[in-house]
């Protein structure tokens, strides 16, 4: 009973902790960066405030959009939120742990994409068609590499939910293991593409025909354009407590162990500034891919997944 | 699992990890950063070697590759692609996609041929075995997927530094060879460079398609 | 009672023909609604198809199995005659196939006839390329049940003989070659799904893609209950099976959507659609719940099959050497990148076809679907609902069906729980609600659309110009060419087309010129053919009293 009421507890703490961190975290990354580029850059908080500003502003619609145009960024901002709360953060067995399924997650994300890649194609414009296609082009790659690297982790810690691999990988039984290397490279250039970070398309970028994620809510304002713009923020987080709790998994709370929290929680979100920090200084020191690249670039990662998944066998850690 | 296996293994698989990459590059400025920061990794691996085996020809081994493969040899390569202008030189003689399922598949090899010959080894070992062997298969790769000439200079630099890779993940390697690997491999570049500074005085390129143009008209 | 002379006809119903004509009625029905009522040959195509799933000997079997490929291409013969040709003669090649094979001994070579002929029919790769021409040729209801019921009587057979009748020969390899045949129809049905601008063709695509699926679902099965690993065998089944239920629901459903689009509009090219969602709500929304089936989204009722196939190949993957263990790593990719493809086929489907501006003015003013297709179409969607949101409850009715696959198996619970997701999505939707209601602006305010900053369309363009519209193949164009342009032959045609089709076609034509001459000859030459006969005949002769 107590372990039930200490589960639905973190889940809470989680739940509320992943919610209202998301737009910090994107405002550190963007403060970082310009902070390493020399510029003074936005205050930490500047999103929150981006925020509150659209939920002020009148929600405009166009008048060639279909009665779908306001359910998109619903969609979108639903899936991502449940997937926000599937993943890990500080704390290993919350309640929501068995429904976390690695595959469950990776529909999660897909739902997203197919959301805003449809709300890309609602009015019927170029650029949000241009957006779309480029958008729909690296899924293709970017799942395949996703599916391939599941592999190695499923295979090495005997669970296919994230919260199962993050417990097998934070026992240190697995050890450092040349193929958790390679995955976590091809994990990191899905990461990198999936949340619209630089070498895939460029975040802060507004000119329209090198960008994919924002080409697609061009049209999209006020409260609608809110729900987008929170839902970027959530899904890189998603995408950076995915990468901790797999791969840095060491120092998280269990969820029926009171006394485990505070170290967890302070190590989460030192874990998030280190993560956030490496994001800012691996894009500033790399340029942004001509859209045809970035397939080979995924192509690569998914390469890496089965090279990390040949390894695995030659490891003799499965099988034998 | 004791660390010393497992710090070896990983450096193991960064150097292959730097040499699949390799292929994926299209730019020789690039691929010379890999290639040194391959060198230095081996270097780094083989102080790890002899460190936790406890013999000083591998720290020396170690000095020799860090010297010559990890400073001088990229410095001069930089220099060459300075002097030639090569800085975006894009030359791939089949797409990139390709030359990387190729090379994937040559990993395979690489680990189907090591698998049996030790049953027996623990399986770190097998791993080391195996990775070598790829750096070795895959740098030959890189020589035959680019026209390039310099970039076939970095192929042959990496399948060398496949071998000591094995060299110094094997105990009781003799120093000797690897010494004269690397005296060879210095040789090698002498020789070559001597030779791509005719090839540019006579072609005005570095680009082979030429010279093998000319062979072919030759026949 | 027909039959043959002395023993008549057997029927018999088990639990596997029994889920079998379960998935085949509401999609009869739905089928029936849409104006298929009044055909006899429709009809017969049923009865056929009940008789092959109900048959207990092999003579039963093969007489349901052709009678539903004969009434089928007289309904295809009548949509359009062209492909008919085609469709009649991979029937006439899965009966050459299948008949044999019924009454040979059991073994390898006999599983492999019928795998060439229920695949041929099934549309697996290297015979599929028949499929997405015959397919969307007869009027929509036909093409509904063709996709949804008559593939899967073919994979009933290919299950049947699999499992049961040949199940004691099987051999872990006629399972591998199950899911190369499975791996390469998925990758270029999706592939051909994304690229197609043709509604129909699109979707008859996709059912390639499907059985593809089911195929390899089952080659996993097949593979792991000749190693003698039930509970594998038994995922795989669970995953061929839940894809089979649920693909015989959404895309019976697009097709007859399909078919009411070209009704409304006058065609069914997506070049030429667009906004559909204005004039026609109603069939949108159902076709968009059936392209979340096509696309295997979560909360979907195509996402529960996809879920276990991935698991099933994933267990798989960590039994055998290490070729099997590359090729299930292979696979996975695979089914990763036909999974991203199948989602941009549907989100072309639905973000071309239904949103967005009219492209003509037949798709402007395209009116709302007939009474009796759009109620056919609910009865599937409806039916979607439970399989969608409920996956384990059907996996649970089919308990019996695995259990007779593979004896001794004890199917495991189902890790994916949708309701869950459902409820946490309530949960975050009631927060965001509450945020956005306690300190938002409420209301829209309608205007004129961005536009990427170009002026107003002029009076006579009341939808805008329709050539500044991202088209369909615009859309699929990156795909095409980073994708197809590896995968599919020249000229971005199929692969089963260009390699195994036209080759065949061209030794025909061959052949045919060769027996025209004969033909032609005159007496004389006819003389030195027999004398020439003769001769050789008198030379083996010889040649083997001397030998």
């Amino acid at each position: 009973m107590l372990g039930f009421f200490l589960a639905l507890l973190a889940t809470l703490l989680h739940a509320a902790l992943t919610f209202a961190a998301a737009p910090f975290l994107m405002g550190v990354v963007t403060t970082f960066r310009a902070r390493i580029l020399g510029r003074r850059g936005p205050p930490f908080l500047q999103s929150y405030r981006h925020l509150y500003r659209l939920l002020r502003k009148t929600t405009l619609v166009p008048e060639t959009a279909t009665p779908l145009f306001g359910i998109w960024p619903v969609v979108c901002l639903l899936a991502l939120g449940v997937a926000a709360l599937l993943v890990p953060g500080f704390c290993t067995g919350m309640l929501t742990a068995p429904a976390g399924d690695f595959i469950t997650l990776i529909g999660l994300l897909g739902l997203a994409r197919a959301a805003l890649v449809l709300a890309g194609l609602e009015t019927g414009f170029g650029f949000g068609g241009a957006g779309a296609q480029r958008e729909m082009l690296f899924g293709v790659f970017a799942e395949a590499a996703l599916l391939v690297v599941l592999l190695s982790f499923v295979l090495l810690a005997h669970s296919a939910t994230v919260n199962g691999i993050s417990v097998a990988f934070s026992t240190g039984q697995i050890g450092i293991s040349v193929s958790l290397g390679f995955a976590l490279a091809a994990l990191l250039a899905v990461a990198l593409t999936e949340t619209g970070r630089i070498p895939a398309d460029n975040p802060s970028g507004h000119l329209e025909l090198a960008m994919v994620h924002e080409a697609m809510i061009l049209e999209y304002s006020g409260r609608y354009l809110l729900m987008f713009d929170y839902a970027a923020m959530l899904r890189l987080l998603v995408w950076m407590n995915l990468i901790g709790a797999v791969f840095l998994p060491f120092g998280m709370a269990r969820a029926d162990d009171l006394l485990t929290w505070p170290l967890g929680l302070a190590l989460w979100l030192a874990k998030l500034a280190l993560m956030a920090v490496c994001l800012a200084v691996f894009e500033i020191s790399s340029a942004k891919m001509r859209v045809f690249r970035v397939p080979e670039f995924l192509g690569v990662a998914m390469l890496l997944g089965m090279l990390a998944s040949v390894f695995l066998f030659v490891a003799a850690r499965i099988g034998g | 699992m004791n660390l010393t296996f497992s710090l070896a293994h990983l450096m193991g698989g960064i150097i292959l990890l730097c040499a699949f990459s390799m292929l994926s590059q299209r730019r020789l400025a690039a691929m010379i950063t890999l290639y040194q920061m391959q060198a230095l990794l081996l270097s780094a691996a083989a102080f790890w070697q002899g460190y936790a085996q406890g013999e000083v020809s591998l720290y020396l081994t170690g000095l020799i590759t860090l010297g010559i493969k990890g400073l001088a040899l990229p410095f001069a390569l930089r220099q060459i692609v300075l002097r030639f202008n090569m800085i975006r030189a894009v030359e791939t003689a089949m797409p990139l996609i390709l030359s990387m399922i190729l090379g994937l598949a040559l990993i395979g090899i690489a680990v189907l041929v090591v698998l049996p010959i030790a049953p027996g080894a623990i399986s770190l070992t097998r791993e080391d075995l195996a990775m070598s062997l790829s750096v070795v298969l895959l740098g030959l790769l890189v020589m035959i997927v680019r026209r390039s000439a310099l970039a076939q200079i970095i192929g042959f630099l990496c399948t060398e530094n496949g071998l000591v890779l094995a060299a110094i993940g094997m105990p009781g390697m003799p120093f000797v060879a690897e010494f004269s690997v690397a005296l060879l491999v210095l040789l090698a570049f002498l020789v070559v460079g001597v030779f791509l500074f005719r090839i540019r005085e006579h072609f005005d390129t570095l680009d082979l398609t030429g010279i093998e143009e000319i062979e072919r008209r030759g026949r | 009672m027909v039959g043959l002379p002395g023993q008549g006809m057997h029927l018999r119903l088990d639990a596997l023909s029994a889920l079998f004509l379960i998935i085949l009625l509401p999609q009869t029905i739905a089928a029936a609604l849409s104006g298929m009522r009044g055909s006899l040959t429709f009809w017969v195509f049923v009865a056929g198809m009940v008789v092959a799933l109900l048959g207990a000997d092999a003579f039963t079997l093969i007489f349901g199995f052709e009678l539903m490929s004969a009434a089928s291409w007289l309904l295809v013969l009548r949509g359009d005659a062209k492909p008919a040709s085609l469709y009649a003669g991979i029937a006439v090649f899965s009966a050459a196939c299948l008949i044999p094979a019924l009454f040979l001994p059991a073994g390898a070579l006999a599983f492999m006839l019928i795998l060439l002929g229920t695949g041929a029919k099934a549309g697996l790769a290297p015979l599929h390329s028949w499929l997405p021409r015959a397919h969307p040729a007869p009027p929509a209801g036909v093409s509904a049940l063709m996709s949804g019921g008559m593939i899967k009587v073919a994979l009933y057979v290919l299950i049947r003989y699999g499992f049961i009748v040949l199940g004691a020969k099987a051999a872990p390899w006629w399972g591998m070659v199950l899911i190369v045949a499975g791996a390469a129809s998925v990758l270029i049905g999706s592939l051909r799904a994304m690229l197609e601008t043709e509604l129909k063709t699109l979707l008859a695509c996709s059912t390639v893609e499907h059985a593809g699926l089911i195929a390899v679902g089952l080659g996993v099965a097949l593979r792991a209950k000749a190693m003698g690993d039930p509970a594998l065998a038994a995922l795989g089944l669970q995953a061929a099976l839940l894809c089979v239920v649920a693909h015989a629901l959404f895309k019976p459903l697009l097709f007859i959507g399909a078919g009411e689009v070209k009704h409304a509009t006058g065609t069914s090219g997506l070049n030429w659609l667009g906004g559909l969602l204005r004039g026609m709500p109603r069939l949108s929304g159902l076709m968009l719940l059936g392209a979340v089936g096509m696309a295997a989204l979560p909360l979907g009722p195509g996402f529960a099959p996809e879920f276990l196939l991935l698991h099933a190949v994933i267990a798989a993957a960590a039994t055998g050497g290490i070729l099997a263990h590359l090729a299930f790593t292979a696979l996975l990719a695979v089914l990763g990148v036909s999974a991203a493809l199948a989602l941009g086929a549907a989100v072309r489907l639905v973000g071309i076809g239904f949103l967005g501006r009219p492209r003509t003015l037949q798709a402007a003013a395209a009116e709302d679907a007939r009474p009796g297709p759009l109620a056919g179409m609910a009865l599937l969607a409806g039916l979607c609902v439970p399989v969608a949101l409920w996956p384990g409850l059907v996996l649970w009715g089919m308990n019996p069906v695995i259990r007779l696959l593979v004896p001794g198996a004890s199917p495991a619970p189902l890790a994916y729980a949708p309701l869950i997701l459902v409820l946490l999505g309530g949960l975050v939707a009631l927060a965001a609600g509450f945020v956005l209601h306690r300190f938002g602006v409420r209301g829209t305010r309608e205007v004129p659309a961005w536009m990427g900053g170009f002026g107003r369309p002029p009076a006579w363009l009341p939808f805008g110009d329709p050539m500044t519209q991202p088209s369909a193949s615009g859309f699929a164009a990156p795909v095409a060419r980073a994708i197809g342009a590896g995968l599919l032959a020249p000229g971005g045609m199929d692969p089963g087309q260009a390699w195994v089709l036209a080759p065949l076609q061209r030794l025909y034509l061959r052949i045919v010129r060769l027996a025209e001459r004969i033909r032609r000859a005159t007496i004389r030459e006819r003389l030195a053919f027999v004398f020439m006969g003769l001769v050789l005949a008198l030379l083996v002769l010889g040649l083997g009293e001397g030998g």
